[in-house]
């Protein structure tokens, strides 16, 4: 408890841990803003190929809608936000000289990871509760509840005003979750680097690969496509599905965790063998 | 003996003069009957099935005034209706004026003899071309109708009527239409794949257009109560 | 007594180079080992074996005769260290930096005991400073009094004058010294410079290339026979060689040098009678055999 305690506080007392937070907050509410000078635009053109068909009254730019938005756009981005933290883990103690020390003391290497870890999730799921401040409660705060529609490229999915907080709460879990893999990804990689823009970069970088990767539909690119990892950090997004795809954002959170817990003992197996020569 | 014979013609003779109303004068009785409503609100519970479209039962009240505004209003949520409302109110069946009725003889709905008239509009640029509808003589209501248009496929209205049968209120429709398929590039909507989508099923065999069925139960109307047009004003979204 | 620490047959082979080649030693408690050898000897690669940083290719390493890691990685709690430089987090002030390693070590240490401990190293006054605003002496001492807090059996300091004033070094010493002598902590040093470490050293080991060259007590390695005399002089002057000296002398790396061979007491008698044969000296230096030894193993 008290490695952890002690992580924790090398988290939260640096500067750039809060970099993220107000990356996060900054985007948040330029998309808010955005939205409350010029939603109904905004919602016009996504709304168009409906309203050929469909006549739709009430506020459709509701808070809900405007979260699902700022999810959307947001989400993807978060992993950058992560590894600037999760990267940092071990590359950044290399390149500040504590690593040594650090490990003179009496505490395993893979204790040490592992709370490192610990560390980083919690400062993830911090990051995370943030947005769902931000995000969620501003928005709810500055455009009201209401139904959401959900725009899916083939479908439409129509969901009530009570029927939505749980899909929120389940669909942050799920980021949570995915953060987790994209956490333990940059703790892999910071283990091989003795400064943290290696790793961060790199985290960002395979991120961007294969994202791109699985963006392009190539036959052959479609066939590894479900076992890509950045195939399923999205998967908060089936919690908007009706009815809601339980089998597969099971199988999502599985690969997600399969990755989490290869990139771990990875990790810990790496470090475990690496001569600390910083 | 010979007065009876007088009488049971004559009565034989009206009855059959009631069969043998002219279309016209049988479609001028619907209209007069159907606009008699000059506006109503009531409770609904609607129902729409389209293949793209995931939507659970809707409540809320239903807002009509003739011949063709039509508002849902549901406390403090979306509302959806199709956006060719016209079709959904017989009102907006009936067009008043040119239109030629022609008979259609007569047919069985749901095990009871129905009349059916076609109703052509005379002034050509109206989306519908033909209207068919199934009447309940008797009864002077209309059990179905169908309206086919230049652009827009068929729409097919069964209605079902009970306790507001003398105001010539359903108390349920059911609407078929086609409707054309909705995509959005995958780009902008980022989905999740995981997810296995089934895949929509096309109800009617053409591409393009699928059907979708909407069904409306109504409750507790009040009608003529005079609601203003504004009232259908859409308000900012 | 047994001994603190005690390295056997310790190798450490890099793909391009071997690092550590057969390194046999023990260190008795009480002692102030000194580890001498110039850069890229082998002396950090070896401490980083002892702390586990770095994984021997071969050897064994027995902390307090039980092996390690082996045994546990518990058994670095009877070692504190300060490996190269004393880097610490510097966000953070030298109190909580030392509180940070020490509960690492210890969570039961108190307060009291990191004051004591400050006090000790002189930095009380500066506790509350971040450590991003302390002198390289500063960390050295923050980095000495982490190494200490937690009354470990052996102390490391890898290099720890490096890089400093002469006050800083100055204060190092001194420091080495009152833990050694009054507080009587086994402590190794390590250090690529003879004079840094031999009035604190009380036993030495000289590394060249990975392999022990000597290695002994402090008072048997600087035996007072083996000093040598450099006299330079004036202009030359053959004669002095035969003119009936008590001591031989050897030509030195010039021809105006004279080197003799003799205890260092007798150094005063030597100039005499240099003197008194009308040698012009211009400078005496005198060495000892160790530092010749270092010297010549450093040289090549």
């Amino acid at each position: 408890m008290i490695l952890l305690r002690t992580e924790l506080l090398k988290i939260y007392r640096r500067p750039r841990t809060y970099i993220a937070f107000a990356i996060v907050a900054g985007l948040t509410g330029i998309i808010q803003l955005a939205l409350l000078v010029d939603g109904q635009s905004f919602v016009d053109f996504v709304m168009q190929g409906l309203e050929e068909q469909f006549s739709f009254s009430g506020k459709i730019l509701n808070g809900y809608l405007v979260t699902y938005i700022i999810l959307q756009t947001l989400l993807v981005n978060v992993p950058q936000l992560v590894s600037i933290i999760a990267a940092d883990q071990i590359s950044g103690e290399a390149a500040g000289g504590t690593l040594r020390l650090l490990l003179t003391k009496p505490i395993s290497r893979t204790r040490l990871l592992l709370t490192k870890y610990v560390a980083s999730i919690i400062y993830t799921t911090s990051l995370l509760i943030w947005l769902a401040i931000v995000g969620l409660g501003v928005s709810v705060l500055l455009f009201g509840t209401g139904d959401m529609i959900n725009l899916r490229s083939e479908e439409v999915v129509f969901l009530l005003e009570d029927d939505l907080l749980w899909r929120y709460g389940a669909a942050f879990v799920f980021a949570a979750l995915a953060m987790a893999c994209i956490a333990s990804l940059s703790i892999l990689l910071s283990v091989f680097a003795e400064n943290s823009i290696g790793p961060i970069i790199a985290t960002m970088g395979i991120v961007l690969f294969f994202t791109v990767i699985s963006t392009l539909g190539l036959p052959f690119f479609e066939q590894i496509k479900p076992w890509l990892f950045t195939t399923h950090i999205i998967g908060w997004k089936g919690f908007f599905s009706d009815p809601v795809p339980y089998g597969a954002i099971l199988r999502s959170g599985g690969i997600l965790l399969g990755y989490t817990v290869l990139f771990l003992l990875s990790a810990i197996y790496f470090f475990r063998k690496k001569d600390i020569q910083s | 003996m010979k007065q009876i014979l007088v009488v049971l013609l004559l009565f034989c003779s009206g009855i059959g003069r009631a069969q043998t109303t002219s279309p016209e004068q049988l479609y001028q009785n619907l209209r007069n009957r159907v606009f008699a409503v000059k506006d109503y609100r009531a409770d609904v519970i609607m129902n729409i099935q389209v293949s793209f479209m995931k939507i659970p039962q809707l409540r809320g009240k239903l807002y009509f005034k003739s011949p063709d505004k039509l508002k849902l209003v549901r406390e403090g949520g979306l509302s959806i209706l199709p956006q060719r409302t016209v079709n959904m109110s017989l009102a907006g069946l009936l067009p008043e004026g040119a239109v030629t009725v022609i008979d259609g003889g007569m047919e069985t709905l749901n095990e009871k003899p129905v009349r059916v008239l076609k109703v052509v509009p005379e002034q050509d640029g109206g989306d519908i071309v033909l209207t068919k509808l199934w009447v309940d003589e008797g009864q002077l209501l209309i059990n179905r109708s169908e309206a086919t248009t230049r652009d827009n496929g068929t729409f097919l209205m069964d209605l079902k009527f009970g306790k507001y049968t003398a105001y010539a209120l359903p108390d349920e429709i059911q609407l078929r239409m086609d409707v054309k398929d909705y995509k959005m590039p995958k780009g902008v909507t980022m989905d999740y794949e995981g997810e296995a989508v089934p895949k929509p099923v096309a109800v009617a065999g053409k591409s393009k257009r699928k059907k979708g069925i909407i069904r409306i139960r109504y409750d507790q109307y009040q009608i003529n109560t005079g609601i203003e047009d504004a009232f259908f004003q859409d308000k900012k979204k | 007594m047994n001994p603190v620490l005690e390295v056997r047959h310790l190798t450490k082979k890099y793909p391009t180079h071997l690092a550590v080649d057969d390194l046999s030693f023990r260190v008795m408690p009480g002692e102030v080992y000194g580890f001498l050898g110039e850069n890229g000897a082998g002396k950090s690669t070896t401490l980083r074996c002892i702390l586990g940083l770095i994984r021997p290719t071969t050897g064994e390493i027995l902390i307090a005769g039980q092996p390690f890691p082996k045994s546990g990685i518990s058994l670095l709690r009877r070692i504190g260290a300060v490996v190269e430089r004393p880097d610490m987090y510097s966000y953070f002030t030298g109190l909580e930096n030392l509180r940070l390693f020490a509960r690492l070590c210890d969570a039961t240490i108190p307060e009291s005991r990191l004051d004591e401990v400050l006090t000790l190293v002189g930095l009380k006054d500066r506790m509350h400073d971040r450590v991003k605003a302390y002198s390289l002496g500063m960390k050295q001492r923050l980095g000495i009094a982490i190494a200490l807090v937690h009354e470990p059996d052996l102390l490391i300091l890898d290099e720890p004058t490096n890089g400093l004033d002469p006050q800083g070094i100055a204060d190092i010493r001194n420091l080495i010294l009152h833990l050694s002598r009054d507080l009587g902590k086994t402590v190794i040093i390590s250090s690529h410079l003879l004079a840094e470490i031999e009035n604190v050293a009380t036993r030495l080991l000289i590394l060249h290339k990975g392999k022990k060259m000597l290695e002994g007590a402090y008072e048997e390695l600087v035996r007072p026979s083996e000093t040598r005399v450099l006299i330079q002089l004036a202009t030359p002057f053959p004669e002095l060689r035969q003119a009936g000296l008590s001591w031989n002398a050897e030509q030195g790396s010039n021809p105006q040098q004279l080197v003799f061979r003799t205890e260092a007491t007798a150094v005063p008698e030597l100039i005499r009678q240099l003197a008194q044969q009308g040698a012009a000296i211009q400078s005496v230096q005198t060495r000892h055999s160790l530092e010749d030894l270092f010297l010549s193993l450093t040289a090549s």
